[in-house]
């Protein structure tokens, strides 16, 4: 080997035990050595990124800006002070309990304390204890969430169907009323529904229907919902409209129809009209829409 | 490949994710290039306030770039015209010692001529060779942060090394 390759692997702490000893023959070699040890007493000086970034959320100024008037003021020291002593009450009661809520019509992103990355879908609530997060990740969920685990312990989603548990991937949670469902994006996550432990690899959906077991395929890298989309593959229409509900804050009747019709297809989230007709027309419903009310008629 | 999440920086939680991660790296890109005479973290701030102020242009995944090309142009601004000077840390006298008067001279010296060393390297070289040997960082980590190849990342090192040895040792 050509010394010059010998001093750049060396340089790339990448020598075999046998190139060492052949670079130690050098004549450079005590030289280097000495450079290279006395490098060190050049170290940039001490840097704390979380101190620093203290400093710069300070200085930094607010995004939006409005200009307050006396009553305001009031209502704001009013509703402060209810924040105070609801937070005490919670600090108190609840052990620090952290937790988030995403209203109808809305999603929340989040960033927990491991950096691990939580998507809420519409009307979903999560919580967790923020002491000890770092050995024992453990959160509670309701309604639907996407997961991007971040490398490290046990990560564990407990619901009232099951629990869910991962070192480290991506998954999303579907948690509704009679309907159950965990999708694996990467890696693999453990299922543990009745008792009986599930493995579910990359690809894969496990469902409970009305306490019936299903097991799917998926080609999606990510859940729809991330982008704004429900897709829905044999799935009982009530589920369909209760999702609609949730997306767009609404209420949808449906009394004269058959609930349990199964529906393929998908709605986006964007825009109601095209939604309704998404589901509408395949199944030959006649729709209106008055407000925040939607009827659905055979 | 899969989709990213967000589409831009605006996200308070993305953005202090980015700080945490970035920050300590652009400090040391800075000092280790322009050396120790301005506040290396001074720099840091302004980059990510100008980030801050620009978020709703900018994707997570181009934040890094971003921000290596903000903190360089503002300190190119004021660098201009300084020589570059890397202080090197006194060592904390030891409260036994066996060292001889000599030796600590001797030491003392090296260090000096050292500084007069690294202070005649090319900015890139210095950069590569001080994030390598102080920081311990691989080629292929630097290369990633300098958006340079590899190859390139393993010469300026090599170069530097080279020169160090020559302006040192007198050749």
């Amino acid at each position: 080997m050509k010394k010059k390759d010998l001093i750049s692997k060396w340089l790339d702490n990448n020598l075999t035990d046998k190139e060492l000893e052949t670079f130690k023959q050098l004549d450079v070699f005590s030289s280097y050595q000495r450079i290279s040890e006395a490098a060190k007493q050049f170290e940039a000086p001490e840097f704390d990124a979380h101190t620093s970034y203290e400093g710069f959320t300070n200085q930094r100024p607010e995004k939006r800006r409005s200009t307050t008037y006396p009553y305001q003021r009031y209502i704001a020291t009013l509703a402060a002070a209810l924040v105070l002593s609801v937070g005490v009450y919670f600090f108190f009661f609840y052990a620090q309990q952290i937790s988030f809520h995403a209203e109808n019509a809305d999603r929340l992103a989040l960033t927990l304390p491991d950096t691990s990355e939580v998507i809420l879908n519409a009307d979903s609530n999560i919580s967790y204890s923020e002491k000890g997060w770092d050995s024992n990740r453990e959160l509670s969920l309701e309604g639907e969430a996407y997961f991007k685990v971040a490398k490290g312990a046990k990560f564990t989603v407990h619901t009232s169907q099951g629990d869910i548990s991962v070192l480290g991937t991506q998954f999303n949670v579907k948690n509704r009323n009679d309907y159950f469902e965990v999708t694996c994006y990467e890696g693999l996550v453990q299922v543990t529904y009745d008792g009986k432990i599930v493995p579910l690899p990359a690809s894969n959906t496990f469902r409970i229907l009305n306490g019936v077991v299903q097991n799917e395929i998926t080609q999606l890298k990510q859940p729809a919902w991330v982008h704004k989309k429900s897709i829905f593959r044999s799935i009982p229409l009530k589920q369909v409209l209760e999702e609609v509900e949730r997306q767009y804050n609404i209420a949808i009747t449906s009394s004269d129809i058959d609930e349990n019709i199964i529906f393929t297809g998908s709605f986006s989230h964007e825009n109601l009209e095209t939604a309704i007709q998404a589901i509408a027309i395949p199944l030959k419903l006649a729709y209106t829409i008055e407000g925040e009310t939607v009827s659905l008629k055979k | 490949m899969s989709e990213p999440l967000f589409k831009n920086v605006c996200d308070e939680q993305i953005f202090s994710t980015l700080y945490k991660k970035y920050a300590k790296d652009l400090h040391n890109f800075i000092y280790y290039k322009f050396g120790a005479h301005f506040n290396p973290e001074d720099k840091v701030q302004e980059a990510f306030l100008k980030l801050w102020n620009n978020c709703k242009n900018v994707p997570p995944e181009k934040a890094k770039s971003y921000l290596f090309t903000i903190v360089n142009n503002i300190s190119l601004n004021e660098a201009k015209h300084n020589k570059v000077v890397l202080k090197f840390q006194e060592r904390k006298p030891k409260d036994y010692t066996n060292e001889s008067p000599e030796f600590i001279i001797e030491e003392k010296e090296y260090l000096q001529k050292y500084e007069a060393a690294l202070s005649k390297l090319s900015e890139g070289q210095r950069v590569a060779f001080l994030l390598n040997r102080v920081e311990g960082k691989r080629h292929k980590e630097i290369a990633e942060l300098l958006n340079i190849s590899r190859k390139a990342v393993e010469k300026r090192i090599y170069t530097a090394l080279e020169k160090l040895r020559k302006e040192i040792d007198g050749i």
